[in-house]
Order: C-alpha cells, then structure tokens, then sequence
C-alpha cells in the first residue's frame, strides 16, 4: 500500500515564504490532479519483455492531460511547461538521467511528496532576521527530517518482511531522482538557482503614524475625479492606432530593420541632425508639440519659424527652465537669477508674455526658490506655444516647404510602386495553433492591399502599406526580405532575380542611394518581382498632375 | 475616558492601531465602490473591433555572451544601439550591442549589482545592489572607468532600481528599504525622499510625459504608487496583484501604468480612470513576471517570466501573441530600444539577447 502523505501544514508554511514557495504550491496542486485515477494521468505497470516496470506513465499523455487542463493551444507551450515541472523534480524518467520530457511514449514516474522541493531543500540555509523565525525554521527542517527517518526506517523494516519488490524498486529510483535534481552535475544551470534576496520583506508591520497617514490620504482620494471607462478605452485604442506607423513591431521600418539586415541605413536617415528628413518623421511632428521638440530637428526647425514670428523668447524661456529643473542642485540659485533677468523682469530683453495671474505665482514661488520657481510659467509659455505657435507652424509655408522637398526625392522613386488597382486584401495568416510553425513573416498592419508576390517556398503572402503617402520604399524592403528568405546570410546588397516575371528597372533608380547594394556606383540593373496579374498598370508619374 | 478641559490633549483610546486598520480597510473598500461606478466597458471587449495584428515574427538577432553570472539588470543608451548590464559576478558590461562588442568592462567591489541606468547623455551609466549604494561611472575610452567612479547617494537597504528621470544630474533610486529617493548627482546630496510603500520598492518608471514630474513606482506590498517628484507626495495608488510586483512601466502615453507580479499576471491600471482596466494572464503561464516593456505604439506588451520566456501580448485585446523561447533560465530583465527596433533580454542564463 502506497502512502500519500498530506502534509496539512504546507499550505500555511508556503503563504509566508518567498515567492519561490508559490510556485511550488502551484505545481503540485496540478501534480495532485495529475495522479487522479480517474482524471489524471494514466499511470500503469509497463510490460517490458520478461517483466514489469510499475507506475509509469507516457510522456505524450502528460502533455496531452497539461493541454487538456491548462487550455493550452499550442504543443510547444505545454512542452516547455513539463519540462519545467520536470526539472523541479516532480516527476522523472525511468530509463534517463536527462531531466526532460518528451512528446512520445518514453516512461517517467511521479515524485514521492517527500522528495518535493517544496517539502524539503538540501543545503537550504535560511537567513531569518529574528532569532524566533529560525527556531521555527529549525523545528520545521527537523520535523521534516524525522518523518524522512520515520520513512525510511519503515521502508527497512518492510523489507525485512519481505515486501513486493516492486514497491522498493519504485522508492530507490525516486530517491536518484532526487540526488539527480538537487545534485545537477556541474555547469548544468538548475531551477533552483537562487536571487540575491533571500530575506525579501513582504510586509512590514504599519506604525500607527502611518496608518494615520494612510487614513488622511485615502479620505481625499476617494473624492478625487475620475473618467468613465469608455473614455478611458477610446484614448488607449488611440495611442496605439495613431503610433502604429512609427512602431518597427507593427510597421516595417524603411529599408530595413538594422537588427535583421545588420544595414545600418535606417538609423543613418533617422540619425539626430541630418540633411533630409523622411516625410513619416516629419509626420510625427504634427502629432504634438511633444513629439515635435522630443526630435533634436524638430526643435531646430520649430526655432527657425519661431524666430521668423520673432517670439522666440518663448521656445529659449521654456528650454532654459528645463535645464533648471534637470540641473544640478548647486546651479539652482544662479540660474533662478539669470532667468529672471532675462525673460520675467520688466523691461527684460527676451520678456515672456505671461498674465498677471502667472505672473503672481511666480513671484510668490521666487520668494522660497527651487529648481520648480518657474514651473507655473513655463507651463503657460508651453500652452501658448501649443495652441498658438504649433498650430500654425503646421500650416506655416516653413513646414509645408519641409514636406513638399521630402516628398519630391520619395517621388523619384515612385515607379516601384506597381499600381494600387493590382493588390488585394491580405488573407490574415494561421494563428499560433499549429503544432507545426507556420514560418510567417512579419507583416505590416493597416493593410489595405497586399504585394501579391510568388508563392516563394509556400510562404504567405506579404502584405503592403497602401501609398496614400509615398512610403514605396516599404516594396523595396518586402523585396529584400523576399531575399532574406530565399538565402541563409542576411546581406542587404542583394537585390537579385527571385523568380520569374522580373522587371528590370532602369539603371536611374540606384541614385536614391538607399540601397547599399548600388551605393558602390556600378551600373547594376535593379530586379524586382511584379505582382501577378499586371494589368492596369500605371506608373504614377503618369497620372499625377 | 474624557479629555479635561485644559488644553491637554489626551491621545483618543478609539484611535489604536487596530480601530486605525479597520478604518483603512472600510476606505478602502469605499474606494473600491468609487471606482466601480465608472466601470461601464472592458478594454478587451471594445478592442474587438480592431483589426487582428499580423503575426509576429521575432526572433533572437544576437546573443551577447560575457558575464559569468547571472545577468541582472540591463539598459540601453539613448543612441539605440549601446547596453549596459550588471550581473551577479559584480560586473558591469557595456556593449555595442549591434556589433556585439563589449567596450568597457568595469568590476564593481559588491557581487549582486540589481540595477543599472544608463544617462541620458550616454557618458556615464549608474549601478548598485546589495551595496545599498548608487554609484555613478563616467564612462571613458582614455581611462580606467573604475577610477573615476562616484557613490552618489545611500539606502538603509538594497538598491533595486535607478534611472536618470531628465538629464545626467539627477538619479532617482527605489530600495528595499520601501522608500524611493532623488538624487543630485553633482552634489551626491538628497534631493527628495518618497515615503508611503510597505515593503522593498522593486521598480521604478518615469512619467513619459513632457512635463516629467512624476513617476511610478511598485514593490513587495503589491501596490504600484505615483508620486510628484516635487513634493514628494504620492498621488495615486493601486492595488490588485496577489503577490509582491516585480516590475512597472508607464504606457507610452503616460495615461496608464502596466505591472508585472509573482502572481504570474501583468495588469494595465489607467490613472484617469484610476483602477484596473485589463489583465493579462493565462491558466497555463504559472511563473511569476520579473520585467515587461511595451513597444512604441503600446499595442504590444513584452513580458519577461521565471520560465525563462518571453510572452507577447495585445495590450488592447489581452490576448497572447507569441511567446519567444531562447533564454535558458530566468529571465530578469526586458527593454525595448530607444526607437522601438529591437527588444533586449537578460536572463539567468548568463547571457542577453536581442530580439527583432
């Protein structure tokens, strides 16, 4: 008769433990359901040749119970999951010493309770900070071992009374097991590894004084405005459509992602100062204010209307409160002065404009001053600069001038772009639920059309951004990952013949340098594939007036 | 018991520290009801009508092997392409992590360096851990970076975060002493001390907001609190994970804070609506969360587990995309790149990775 041991004190030792502990008790709850009869795991004596190898199980049928269980969709998820609660220790193979499980009808036996790691840890020297802790952590080690004796003495004993061989062989190989995973050999990485802090404070006791504090502070809380949910949603919903272009995991980034084409155009053209723009950068200024100046161009050129409009007092003003805010302590009173000087005393050669009631409060808040004097005037300046300035910026010759030049060179290469009525909607692509890896590449999102491109080694088709803007260089890029597929190293200086239907492209297209691969100067006829069916097909220069 | 009549105040009996948390909790569960009266939709539910993402398809674009220890922390220069990283072995690596070069190396005098920052400036980076310390390394190509190092500020406890909220003259710390500090780097002197967590501060994120003046911060107590860094009030808080939170980040658009707990769950709180408006967890994913990030747009969720992976999830949706395997032992760290290209991971296993 086999014992299943429940350690009733467990539950209350693990709440007060690390969080390693919760882990644990979370395992074996699920090992608890594992070893059901019934809704378990099939556990059976193994015939094997002559004899019989007990209580085992497969491992396809655990992984299969995990699925079941856990709702798991995808095979790989559920593997990896057994192998953890297999180098845990909660189970093992009988045929192996490798801590792994597989996906098959290799035999693996459950772990005794008293060898899971939650009941006891070799070596677990436990830095209590009381002395009443580690006499409880001592009686609590001691009791555990006593009861391993107790086992253990009892096991001796039934042998001696001959018991079924079977029952000792199950016991000695649970015991390797244990050795086996809390003695990995050496340079095996263990799950058991342990973090710096062993004596992590989950709470500590609340002085009255902070209660008290706790008690003013959430009486004023309480009463604090609040937005409705829906709203809340909406404006999440936003963020997220509104930046999905500027966001390289939705939105390819053009040409390529330094990362995979080891090419570092991408950041040369997106570099802090450069000499042209792309049109998505100078889109994103017109987001906000706070995007325009986060991008060193975008100050730069907001300076140059600024001083066009002469109110430039106000971008210098609200600059310099910055580097007082973010400055260093000693510089504070100084530069308090110097500020004031300059932009807030009457008659000052760069005076701000601020109302009177601004005005007050920084006069007040200049009597104590801090590095956060003029946060009060500074976030009128802004607000004037956002409502005012911005908003005409935006609509200002200066700005659509930046526009017009980007676009002209984006133009140029236009001609890849093959005509919007070919392309269709992109079928989405196979979910996660395959056992087998759908291999798909990624996409770019908004899709309208698609770049029906050959069915290059089964892949699925890419999918394109429509060119309501002129971001062709988007082809360019799908075609060197159509190139990547087709080829182990990952250069960018490859834009070869893929397949049939070829275009050849005249030889001026290489003078937009945004290939490497042409940047050398040779006269290299660009190749490209062409969608399928190419009727219709207009280049845009054609029908652009 | 009455008071006299003479200006004596005598401390009220009713006010003992029992009476004190039974009034906590009946706030709190007042709170509760508060923030309940706005709860008129589900984020997951309304993000129904958005279009499926494409899948993904990230995988590691380079291992960077060098620390003989666990790596702990990790942070990227603002120029999108350097790492800092510290690791249990007492080191502190700075890479190239495009070209997986590793530039400096600098030996720390303590074992455990839990939290490193790079400045924004990428001169300098800051890095303490069981030290209690934050010092500061001004980085050099001539020298010996070591030499020039400066402790900046102490804790009574381990430092478990640090970051340089607007320039290279300021560090804000969190601790396991359960406060948070701001320091002046120029000075090493305390700028402003955060009181209000009842257990070891684990994480700390800045407001992405323009006006950077407040940050979030989250810890053992399970709370995640905003503060203003001027006052050095806390604003808000909230609660809802079932165990410590190892690690908080602002939404892009600071309109929302995203933790990650030994629960085994991340939970979007919005500060607007001030509560909890999605969590991500899966029956299957029982290992609890050590670091996450969001991409540029907030659409996708990078979570780091003690299952040595990586999860993806649809912030809107709250659904699982992908979950990126690799790592071969837990992973600590997790950042998305300055410009959203790539996403760096530390782990256990010795070793980070960079994803694209």
């Amino acid at each position: 008769m086999t014992r299943i041991v429940e350690f009733k004190g467990m539950d209350q030792i693990n709440k007060q433990d690390a969080p390693r502990e919760i882990i644990f008790s979370k395992i074996e709850r699920l090992i608890r359901e594992m070893q059901h009869p019934e809704s378990g795991v099939p556990v059976r004596s193994q015939k094997l040749f002559l004899t019989f190898i007990p209580s085992v199980f497969m491992g396809f049928d655990l992984v299969d119970w995990l699925m079941n269980r856990l709702n798991i969709k995808d095979l790989a998820e559920a593997i990896h999951l057994a192998n953890l609660i297999c180098q845990h220790g909660y189970f093992f193979p009988v045929n192996d010493t490798k801590l792994t499980l597989k996906d098959d009808g290799t035999l693996y036996r459950f772990q005794d309770p008293h060898f899971w790691p939650s009941y006891y840890q070799p070596d677990d020297i436990h830095y209590a900070k009381e002395p009443k802790e580690a006499l409880a952590w001592l009686k609590k080690v001691l009791s555990q071992k006593w009861e391993f004796i107790c086992k253990q003495a009892e096991e001796q004993v039934n042998l001696m009374k001959e018991r079924k061989k079977s029952e000792k062989s199950i016991l000695d190989s649970q015991e390797k097991a244990y050795w086996r995973v809390h003695r990995p050999p050496p340079g095996i990485l263990s799950c058991f590894e342990k973090g710096p802090l062993a004596n992590k404070h989950t709470e500590k006791a609340k002085a009255k004084q902070d209660l008290k504090k706790q008690v003013s502070f959430l009486q004023k809380y309480i009463c604090r405005p609040r937005t409705k949910l829906h709203q809340v949603v909406e404006s999440l919903i936003h963020r997220c459509e509104l930046y999905a272009e500027f966001d390289p995991f939705i939105t390819d980034v053009q040409p390529t992602n330094p990362w995979i084409s080891d090419d570092i155009t991408f950041w040369d053209l997106n570099s802090d100062f450069v000499e042209t723009l792309t049109e998505k950068r100078l889109r994103r200024w017109g987001i906000s204010l706070e995007e325009l100046l986060t991008d060193p161009m975008g100050e730069l050129e907001f300076e140059k209307y600024l001083r066009k409009e002469y109110s430039h007092e106000n971008m210098c003003f609200w600059k310099v409160v910055q580097c007082l805010k973010s400055g260093s302590q000693a510089a504070v009173a100084n530069r308090i002065n110097k500020i004031y000087e300059k932009y807030l005393a009457p008659g000052a050669p760069c005076e701000v404009n601020l109302d009177s009631m601004t005005l007050d409060i920084t006069y007040k808040l200049m009597k104590s001053p801090s590095r956060y004097t003029f946060d009060a005037a500074q976030e009128h300046v802004f607000l004037l600069m956002k409502k005012d300035t911005y908003r005409r910026f935006l609509k200002s010759d200066h700005y659509r001038n930046l526009l017009s030049n980007t676009q002209q060179i984006e133009q140029k290469k236009k001609f890849f772009n093959f005509g919007v009525s070919t392309r269709k909607k992109a079928a989405p692509s196979a979910g996660v639920g395959n056992r087998r890896n759908s291999g798909c590449h990624r996409t770019s999102s908004n899709v309208d059309i698609t770049l029906n491109t050959l069915q290059l080694s089964g892949e699925h088709p890419f999918t394109g951004k429509h060119s309501q803007s002129t971001s062709d260089l988007q082809d360019m890029q799908k075609i060197s990952a159509l190139n990547r597929l087709s080829s182990s190293s990952e250069s960018q200086d490859r834009v070869n013949n893929v397949g049939r239907n070829a275009l050849l492209i005249p030889r001026g297209a290489h003078r937009m340098g945004y290939f490497s691969s042409s940047l050398d100067g040779t006269n290299r006829n660009i190749t490209l594939t062409v969608p399928q069916p190419t009727q219709n097909l207009v280049a845009p220069w054609e029908t652009e007036s | 018991m009455a008071s006299d009549g003479g200006g004596l105040k005598i401390d009220n009996p009713v006010e003992s520290i029992e009476s004190l948390s039974k009034e906590v909790e009946k706030l709190k569960a007042r709170l509760e009801e508060e923030r309940q009266k706005l709860n008129d939709v589900a984020l997951s539910t309304v993000a129904e009508r958005l279009d499926p993402l494409p899948t993904l398809n990230i995988k590691p674009r380079r291992v960077l092997k060098g620390h003989q220890g666990k790596v702990l922390c990790s942070d990227w220069s603002l120029d999108k392409r350097h790492i800092v990283s510290s690791s249990q072995d007492g080191k502190m690596i700075i890479w190239d992590a495009f070209t997986t070069n590793k530039e400096h190396a600098v030996t720390m005098p303590t074992t455990w360096v839990m939290a490193c920052a790079y400045a924004p400036s990428g001169n300098m980076v800051a890095c303490g851990g069981l030290d209690n310390k934050v010092t500061v390394y001004p980085l050099s190509f001539e020298e010996d970076v070591s030499s020039k190092k400066r402790a900046i500020g102490t804790h009574t406890s381990y430092m478990s975060c640090c970051l340089f909220p607007n320039s290279d003259q300021q560090i804000l710390t969190g601790s396991g002493d359960s406060t948070c500090a701001l320091w002046d780097v120029e000075c090493a002197q305390l700028l402003q001390s955060f009181h209000g967590h009842g257990g070891d501060v684990m994480s700390l994120d800045l407001s992405p907001s323009e006006t950077g003046n407040t940050f979030v911060s989250a810890g053992c107590d399970r709370q995640a609190l905003v503060w203003d860094m001027r006052t050095g009030q806390c604003v808000q808080s909230f609660e809802g994970h079932e165990s410590d939170i190892n690690t908080v980040k602002f939404y892009p658009s600071g309109d929302a804070i995203a933790t990650g707990s030994d629960d085994a769950t991340c939970r979007l709180f919005d500060l607007r609506a001030d509560r909890e408006v999605a969590v991500y967890s899966k029956q299957s994913i029982i290992f609890g969360v050590n670091s996450l990030d969001f991409s540029i747009s907030g659409r996708f969720l990078f979570a780091g587990y003690n299952d040595y992976t990586v999860n993806v999830w649809d912030t809107l949706k709250c659904v699982r995309l992908t979950i990126l395997y690799g790592h071969e032992n837990r992973v600590t760290c997790l950042k998305v790149s300055p410009d959203g290209t790539a996403l760096s991971t530390g782990s256990w296993d010795f070793t980070l990775r960079i994803w694209a």
